[in-house]
């Protein structure tokens, strides 16, 4: 699942940069001056490698810099890009661990992808990104089960990768099996480093579901005819939403929910499409609290937050003064102002002049 | 008072439509913010943090002949860009589109005795939605200087001359302490509670500040301390009375309207955008002098559009202006040495009370 940062629970780096007694901002700009990757704020690493993995989809190989922390497989990190002065930031899976202090990720092409279409047309060798520390609980546990099985529709892959390589490479004792769907052949990312691991490892079996050439999609027959012990298996989840949906639906059926982990990518989505009480446009999910909030046509994300008890900060309730600025997560607001939609991730709005287009998720 | 205001009153239809012509504008600029903007404001950065390391680090050498005078200089050009061009600006969300957390208004923490926080809310808030409302906008005058007869008279205005002077040499301490109002917990209107917790972010803040340029950076000087101690005290002196200077040409010289509450009681945008236009006044001079001012040289154009990047409102500004004028509205400019005689000009006029019947805010 998405995680955020906390309070609590931020870094070293991160305390340092906000200290007033040391001017951490000062320390922060020389520090970059010297090395951008030495940054407190957020380190913008060189890209060591790039590879092709198919037409859409391409490994980016990093060197993270101090204070990164400890990586593990099936985690993800923030990556960022500054296109025409903003800075874009996206959270990418890792993919491997390609050598010493290095991480890998894997990214394919998103169709009108702001950060996606940049790194694949923009970023060469030696380019430096802003890399941020690696977040997510999509882990597997410390004693990894005997039996797995790993569902992974087209980039949902690239967590697993992760954890498939490191697994083997400790010497895993259990055995795996991977369903991976893509839309068609041309679409296998990793095909040829998970083919060269199945021939090495018996314990890992993979089926190639191709959409395209054999209108392959997941359903209850077929996954009882290649896993037959589905049931009994520790299942690792992560593809597109409504790939999900389907999968987690009939896990759900079954009565196998607590066997089941699962990954999406953005914000999580509910089970069941939630049915909206008439007048009600969307809903507003509050974060820190995990509250759900109703808002209605037109109106601001700070009515909404007032109607619902909340008591947001503000002031011009006009949009000049900032006051009632928000860190907005996931969700296309509208900015009254401009008349400019946004579904930009993780980004800050003022919520006196924004009104939700859709559900939305607030860091409030 | 003497005069009429040289603006005329616009029917409800007009102010709409001065709204919707001030928004096109607006879009238009915020449209094509991108790489330009964010060239400009890291240059500054740099500018201002490589100058205070030269001040910093020559004033250690200050027995050198002519390089004292110099660091001092240095570090002084640095804190007033750093308050002006960058703080004052990046915390007014001019930078917030970049979404770099450097640049990010609420995090903002600028180098003054006056905490980030309390900032944003006299400024921004208060004095930026109230611009120029007498009894709402705490900026007119600052609550220590009378600078229009509808402000009530009181002996202790006789002074206000000289007080500035003092004002305008600790002008950053007026800016940390102006949301305290202290007067109403020497009268006792107010618990001595609240004033202490209030006190203690400015405390915190300011201590820090004094840490730095009194104690921090004249040790490791070690023989030269006494050196970096003046040089510091010269260099944020500096930056006080330039910074003073620049704010009081904002909206006190001759031509800015004052306005009452009941005139804003539910104004539309259009009448808070035509505020905004009457009650503040620009100053004409070159781009240094531009950039030194945080372009506050630009008041109108940084009032109507607060978050617009402020390096583009020289450009926006023959627009500004042409609109002004299409709509009768009359846009005060002057070089600043006009324009700061004609603030010093007020100080004396209304140190005596009004001698005509006192006015009604206008």
């Amino acid at each position: 699942m998405n995680t955020l940062p906390s309070a609590d629970k931020l870094a070293r780096t991160d305390r340092l940069y906000r200290s007033g007694w040391l001017d951490g901002p000062a320390v922060n700009f020389f520090l970059e001056q010297l090395n951008p990757a030495w940054s407190l704020v957020e380190p913008a690493v060189r890209v060591r490698q790039i590879v092709d993995e198919t037409h859409d989809t391409r490994t980016f190989v990093l060197k993270p810099g101090l204070g990164f922390g400890r990586a593990q497989a099936g985690q993800h990190v923030g990556v960022s890009v500054e296109i025409n002065g903003r800075r874009y930031e996206r959270r990418y899976s890792i993919s491997g661990f390609p050598g010493r202090g290095l991480i890998s990720i894997t990214v394919k092409r998103v169709p009108g992808g702001k950060v996606s279409n940049y790194l694949h047309d923009a970023i060469k060798q030696g380019d430096r990104i802003g890399l941020s520390r690696p977040q997510g609980e999509f882990v597997l546990p410390q004693d990894a089960p005997q039996q797995l099985l790993m569902i992974a529709a087209g980039s949902g892959i690239t967590p697993m990768m992760g954890q498939i390589r490191a697994l083997l490479e400790r010497g895993y004792s259990g055995n795996i099996v991977l369903l991976n769907y893509v839309r068609s052949g041309d679409d296998r990312i990793f095909g040829t480093a998970l083919d060269a691991l199945t021939a090495e490892h018996p314990q890992l079996t993979m089926h190639w579901c191709l959409e395209r050439e054999n209108n392959e999609r997941f359903n209850a027959e077929q996954l009882l005819q290649r896993v037959p012990d589905f049931a009994q298996r520790y299942t690792m989840l992560c593809g597109p939403a409504g790939f999900m949906q389907a999968v987690r639906q009939h896990w759900h059926e079954h009565d196998l929910d607590g066997q089941l982990r699962f990954e999406y990518f953005g914000a999580p989505q509910p089970l069941l499409p939630a049915d909206r009480q008439p007048g009600v446009a969307a809903h507003i999910v509050l974060a820190r609290s995990g509250k759900r909030v109703d808002a209605s046509e037109g109106q601001t994300a700070l009515l909404a937050l007032e109607a619902a008890g909340e008591q947001p900060e503000y002031g011009c309730r006009m949009g000049i003064c900032q006051s009632c600025r928000c860190r907005k997560i996931s969700g296309p607001v509208r900015n009254l102002v401009t008349g400019i939609v946004s579904h930009e991730p993780n980004e800050e709005i003022q919520l006196c002049i924004s009104t939700a287009e859709d559900d939305l998720v607030l860091d409030y | 008072m003497r005069k009429p205001h040289p603006s005329r009153a616009l029917s409800a239809q007009e102010q709409d439509a001065l709204a919707s012509e001030l928004d096109a504008l607006r879009d238009s600029v915020v449209a094509d913010l991108g790489e330009r903007d964010a060239r400009h404001i890291r240059r500054m950065v740099r500018i201002a943090r490589y100058s205070a390391l030269f001040g910093r680090v020559a004033l250690m050498f200050g027995f050198v002949p002519l390089l004292w005078p110099l660091a001092v200089f240095a570090l002084g050009i640095s804190k007033i860009l750093e308050n002006m061009e960058i703080g004052h600006n990046v915390m007014h969300g001019q930078y917030d589109w970049m979404n770099d957390p450097r640049m990010n208004s609420q995090t903002y923490e600028w180098d003054n005795v006056g905490t980030s926080a309390n900032w944003r809310k006299t400024h921004n808030f208060k004095h930026h939605t109230y611009t120029n409302i007498l009894g709402l906008d705490d900026d007119l005058g600052y609550d220590v200087t009378r600078i229009t007869g509808a402000q009530r008279w009181n002996p202790g205005y006789l002074l206000q001359p000289a007080y500035n002077v003092v004002f305008a040499l600790l002008f950053q301490w007026g800016v940390a302490l102006q949301d305290m109002k202290l007067g109403r917990y020497l009268l006792g209107r107010r618990p001595v509670s609240e004033m202490i917790a209030k006190f203690r972010p400015i405390i915190r803040k300011s201590g820090f500040q004094m840490f730095k340029d009194y104690l921090f950076f004249p040790l490791i000087a070690g023989p030269s301390f006494v050196a970096v101690l003046l040089g510091n005290f010269i260099a944020n002196g500096m930056r006080n009375v330039w910074t003073y200077s620049i704010i009081h040409c904002g909206h006190f010289p001759a031509g800015v309207r004052v306005y009452s509450r009941a005139e804003c009681r539910n104004e539309s945008r259009g009448h808070w955008y035509a505020r905004q236009m009457n009650g503040s006044a620009n100053i004409e001079g070159s781009r240094l002098l531009y950039i030194l001012s945080g372009h506050l040289s630009h008041q109108i154009e940084h009032h109507l559009f607060p978050d617009i990047p402020a390096h583009r409102y020289p450009e926006m500004a023959p627009t500004v202006r042409a609109i002004c004028e299409k709509y009768g509205q009359h846009y005060v400019t002057g070089s600043f040495i006009r324009q700061f005689g004609s603030v010093i000009g007020k100080f004396f006029l209304y140190a005596i009370p009004n001698l005509q019947r006192r006015p009604s805010a206008a």
